[in-house]
């Protein structure tokens, strides 16, 4: 039992993961119908930069009064109290690239209402592309280890490890996202980016600033994507090459959890890490993948809104 | 986002499109044509050229054809001529090309032509038959192993079973590898087409996946990651020894015509009508009593067969296979050359797969970056010319069309 | 809609046909015959090339391995200019990135065959060698591989290829080493786990013949998918098994992720492993102390005490370098050992060569910047003094050198 128990929370824990990667991709494809197979370098991005950040710390000549945020301070404060100042930073700068450019650049001219997906979707694998091959060279090919800000304790309730890095990652993706939940169902702005998602026609009548809206949404998912980045990196290491299974999770986590509904990642994300845990345990290691893409390929034949989804009106 | 779109949506959108080749505003297809000219003509002398002369007389020959065939009425006879000659003298090029060439070129070009197969077959499921498909990797993997395993008489271990694969003759192997990949995909096709656009690309992609798992894994059938030497010895097809790399290249190209003729056959046969009604408006054609499912999964087959036969033809050319090259960002690749040549036209395969063979190699002179200008390339092509280079070209050639009747 | 014939894609063909034609720049200076003759054919005492032998270098630029690789072998040619080359000849080396892409590793390899180098110095990792060797073993060039898969060198696999030849232990020669030290600590029966690629799964199947060659049972047999940081299930797995110690053969992010996984579920079992486990590169992505205890083999390890002069000349050499790995040396060391085999011959020629080094014995005395003595066998594998390499405190330490198995009448000569 309490190897169940281990597994399932270790499960758990690499969900979290999988939920942050896929809930900027259900954002983006519900509200502003864009499909980007660059998630995963969306993500991947960051990591590199907020490393380069981090490191770059000691230079900058902060005052030692910069609060240390997160988890047990190790040696010194200065590695954590990098990443943190560099998440900061970096915050900004993907907004800027990968919300605002990365709109007006290529959403916009490729994405026209009632026409082909396919432009965007081709063009994105030629960002990924261009993201992943930059960093290769750039950054070299070997991972690189990141920080975790929640630091680096180690705990064995009912001898079951758990680490201070996978409670927070926990507690943090679920905060992110049922507070990304609220914000789109509770605030008036968040009305609105729904309203614009559903059907921009009819939110352009009700005077809703419908271009403005989904502005918004790609910050959002910019914002999005780098907490991804700041909680992913410590497991996954900071690596060129780490977008290309991101963006596999992110879509079969928000198919199979529901990408119109916010939460709907969340618990595919869950789900996925759950089941990838359990087949690889229970029945093959190999095959571990295996389950969540079934399942995922049976969602879209017999339930495409996911399994937390809403059935949406098919109208021909 | 529903997993379709409104009709009226697209219908509106279409006529703005048409709208908008009236107005002359043009601009983006005309900047792709131009690309990939200029493309053309810069890239030709890179390399150590002892033929750059004749490279600039064929950049010369690219250019008045091009021109004759934007300006010349299609109806003529000029017109016809300069269509038949264009399409021999391509042949012949292709043909003739390989002489006095080394072994790495013609492996080169081998990959060009069994590439090229996939994107033709890709290019009938999607862009006739309209329907996307993410597993043309996996089939190109399928074909490969099937006709590896059948062709050299292999002791497998698979779920109990135990035995000795018969050794088929290679163009045995060949088709039954076709045929696999064709049975395989009408399983999967018959659920999966049912659905639209994004989704069917997913359920495609996770079908891909989950036939690397099994490549992957299965070590008793297909090696597994060890992947499998497939040189080409003791490969005689009627009394052609395939060993010589040019030899083998010749029998790759006949595949490859023959199965561009089979695509041209269909699309201009009544199954091609029926596909660019089903590809233009679903819901009208089914209203009209096409048969949807039937021809989708037929265009889907077919597609996957030919992805099947070049596997065939793939592993024995890079003899050796692993399943790595049969992962998803294979089929992202044919995906992308198809799209970006042109979907729906019967030279955008062609166009699409010499991006991503001969244009990413040729790329290499800017140094470790390259494949960063590839992506970038990719993205401007998608801004430029979201039709593909052909599918623009088309655009163009309607415009001006257009045009000269507006102005009689 | 008029079935109007859309003629024009056709023209448009010629665009793919002069992309096609673009990439080939009309190289038919040498004819290459499929068949494979013409590499390297001089048979004269004169250089190759002019004055000097061309050797190419395909490596992974990017990757720590390539370029301790590249760096080995530029002062070691730098090294043999100074002092007259090989038989007079100037070495010229041809550099080429292979982008740690198996496929662009065959085409940068084919593509430096047509400049009809003496050998090939490359590529480092095996995924990349597996694919292109064959464009070397056509064209009959001698290629010194640093990777170590056993099916570079297995002729069942790869048909009869007399030209390629390793710079260290392949994984199957290298086993048989460590495998009779773990006997020796008195390991009866051992679990492994390995990551299933062609690097992992090569070296699981190699570690277990060679188990049960020794009469070490196997246990649990483990495999952990590519890039699987959540390893909780397989650690799991372990903790319950039987086995004395834990044999582990991955690289280094599911070695990484493996090493944390099994310290912070508590397990103590003695942890052997292939040199991934011990090395600097995996101890700097773990926690502090998982990799203590490990112990693993390692064919060249550039702390050992005979490496020690070297390592000061090398660090004179690149002065802002890192220090030298075990790729570092096995760059090094191949260099001297074409530049003895073709003084062995008195000229440079292929197939004088492989006669020449497959089956002889190399010793420092003849040529000092071998390092070591260095045997080869009739496959092109290796044999020479190795190093048992443990952990102690976040740190490689030499625990034993093993000397060479002195097996050459076993191993096809």
């Amino acid at each position: 039992m309490s190897t169940f128990i281990q597994i399932s929370f270790s499960g758990l824990a690499t969900g979290a993961i999988f939920a942050l990667a896929a809930v900027g991709f259900a954002l983006l494809w519900q509200t502003a119908g864009a499909i980007n197979f660059a998630h995963g370098e969306f993500i991947a991005l960051p990591a590199v930069i907020m490393l380069i950040l981090g490191e770059m710390q000691p230079t900058l000549g902060l005052p030692d009064w910069v609060p240390v945020v997160g988890g047990t301070a190790i040696g010194g404060p200065l590695p954590e109290m990098g990443i943190i100042v560099a998440f900061v930073l970096t915050i900004p700068l993907a907004v800027l690239v990968l919300g605002w450019l990365f709109k007006v650049s290529l959403v916009d001219r490729l994405l026209t209402p009632g026409g082909d997906d396919i432009p965007l979707v081709i063009a994105s694998l030629g960002l990924a592309l261009m993201i992943r091959e930059y960093l290769r060279v750039e950054f070299g090919a070997a991972p690189k280890q990141f920080e975790s800000v929640f630091g680096n304790d180690r705990w064995r309730p009912g001898g079951i490890p758990v680490s201070a890095d996978d409670v927070g990652v926990l507690v943090v993706c679920v905060l992110v996202i049922l507070a990304l939940q609220l914000f789109l169902r509770r605030t008036s702005t968040g009305r609105q980016m729904e309203a614009a998602a559903q059907s921009p026609t009819t939110a352009r009548v009700l005077g809703i600033p419908v271009g403005r809206m989904v502005l918004y949404t790609f910050a959002i998912n910019a914002v999005l994507v780098t907490v991804a980045a700041l909680l992913v990196a410590p497991t996954t290491h900071a690596r060129w090459d780490a977008g290309i299974s991101l963006s596999l999770v992110a879509f079969t986590a928000a198919i199979i959890g529901g990408f119109n509904q916010v939460r709907g990642a969340l618990i595919g994300g869950f789900l996925v890490g759950l089941l990838q845990n359990w087949s690889g345990y229970y029945l093959s290691s190999a095959y571990r993948e295996a389950i969540p893409l079934l399942l995922m390929i049976l969602v879209i034949l017999w339930r495409p809104q996911g399994l937390f989804g809403i059935a949406e009106e098919r109208r021909i | 986002m529903s997993a379709t779109t409104s009709t009226g949506e697209r219908l509106a959108h279409r006529r703005d499109a048409v709208a908008e080749i009236d107005r002359g505003s043009l601009s983006w297809p005309l900047a792709a044509a131009a690309v990939a000219a200029v493309a053309t003509v810069v890239l030709l002398p890179v390399g150590r050229s002892e033929f750059a002369g004749i490279m600039w007389l064929w950049a010369a020959a690219l250019v008045a054809v091009l021109g004759l065939n934007l300006l010349l009425p299609v109806e003529s006879w000029n017109g016809i001529v300069v269509k038949w000659a264009s399409l021999a003298g391509c042949v012949a090029f292709l043909a003739v090309f390989p002489v006095g060439r080394t072994n790495s070129t013609l492996v080169d070009l081998g990959l060009f032509v069994v590439f090229a197969i996939v994107c033709v077959g890709l290019n009938l499921t999607h862009g006739f038959a309209g329907k996307i498909s993410l597993a043309q990797g996996a089939f190109l993997g399928i074909g490969a192993y099937v006709s590896v395993l059948l062709d050299t008489g292999r002791e497998v271990a698979v779920a109990g079973f135990e035995g000795t694969l018969p050794d088929l003759p290679f163009l045995l192997a060949i088709a039954v590898a076709g045929l696999t990949c064709m049975v395989l995909s009408v399983l999967i096709g018959f659920p999966a087409l049912r659905v639209q656009g994004p989704w069917l690309a997913f359920v495609t992609l996770a079908f891909n996946l989950l036939v690397y798992l099994v490549l992957n894994n299965e070590v008793g059938l297909t090696g597994g990651s060890r992947g499998l030497r497939t040189l080409r010895v003791d490969l005689v097809v009627f009394g052609v020894d395939l060993f010589e790399t040019r030899n083998y290249y010749y029998f790759c190209l006949v595949f490859l015509l023959a199965a561009t003729a089979l695509v041209w056959w269909i699309v201009r046969s009544p199954w091609g009508r029926a596909f660019k009604a089903l590809r233009d408006n679903p819901g009208r054609a089914a209203s009209l009593g096409v048969d949807v499912r039937t021809y989708t999964l037929l265009a889907f087959s077919i597609g996957a067969g030919l992805a099947g036969v070049a596997g065939a033809l793939y592993a024995r050319l890079i003899e050796y296979i692993d399943p790595r090259g049969f992962y998803i960002g294979q089929s992202f690749d044919f995906f992308l050359a198809t799209v970006v040549g042109g979907l729906g036209t019967m030279v955008g395969p062609f166009i699409g797969v010499s991006f991503i063979t001969v244009l990413t190699d040729r790329l290499r002179f800017t140094g470790d970056y390259y494949r960063v200008w590839f992506g970038l390339f990719v993205v401007f092509m998608m801004l430029a010319a979201p039709r593909g280079v052909a599918g623009s070209f088309n655009q163009l050639r309607s415009w001006l069309r257009a045009r000269r009747e507006a102005a009689r | 809609m008029t079935k109007r014939p859309c003629w024009s894609k056709l023209a448009v063909v010629l665009v793919a046909g002069a992309l096609v034609v673009s990439a080939c720049g009309g190289d038919d200076g040498d004819d290459d015959e499929a068949s494979g003759g013409g590499g390297g054919d001089d048979t004269t005492a004169e250089c190759p090339d002019g004055d000097s032998v061309l050797m190419a270098m395909p490596y992974e630029a990017n990757q720590p391995a390539g370029e301790n690789w590249r760096l080995g072998i530029e002062m070691a040619v730098s090294e043999i200019n100074e002092a007259g080359g090989i038989l007079g000849c100037e070495i010229e080396l041809d550099a080429q990135d292979t982008q740690t892409d198996p496929d662009v590793s065959r085409q940068v390899v084919a593509d430096q065959v047509e400049d009809d180098p003496f050998v090939f110095l490359g590529t480092v990792l095996s995924s990349n060698t597996i694919v292109n060797m064959v464009e070397a073993q056509r064209a009959e060039i001698p290629m010194f591989v640093g990777a170590e898969a056993p099916a570079i060198t297995d002729r069942d696999e790869n048909g009869d290829n007399d030209f390629i030849y390793r710079a260290s232990f392949g994984v199957d020669t290298a086993s048989d080493k460590f495998v009779s030290y773990i006997a020796d600590q008195g390991v009866e029966s051992i679990d492994v786990i390995y990551k299933n690629d062609e690097f992992g799964a090569g070296g699981r199947d190699a570690y277990v013949a060679a188990f049960d060659e020794a009469g070490i049972d196997v246990g649990l047999d483990i495999q952990v998918q590519p890039d699987q940081t959540d390893q909780s299930a397989e650690v799991t797995q372990l903790a319950g098994g039987d086995g004395d110690a834990i044999f582990v053969f991955m690289t280094e992010i599911e070695t990484a992720a493996f090493l944390d996984e099994y310290q912070s579920q508590g397990l103590d079992k003695p942890l052997y492993g292939g040199d991934v486990l011990s090395a600097a590169s995996t101890i700097a992505l773990v926690q502090p102390g998982a990799a203590d205890g490990t112990t693993t083999h390692a064919g060249l390890n550039a702390s050992a005490p005979v490496f020690a002069e070297w390592k000061e000349a090398y660090a004179e050499f690149h002065p802002d370098a890192d220090p030298p790995d075990h790729n570092s040396i096995k760059g090094y060391t191949i260099v001297h050992v074409v530049k003895e085999t073709v003084e062995q011959i008195g000229e440079f020629d292929n197939s004088k060569f492989s006669d020449t080094l497959h089956c002889a014995t190399l010793t420092v005395d003849d040529e000092p910047g071998l390092l070591l003595d260095v045997s080869y066998d009739g496959n092109g594998d290796i044999d020479r003094e190795s190093y048992i390499v443990s952990v102690v405190n976040g740190v490689g330490e030499i625990v034993e050198t093993v000397p060479p198995l002195d097996n050459l009448d076993e191993r096809g000569c």
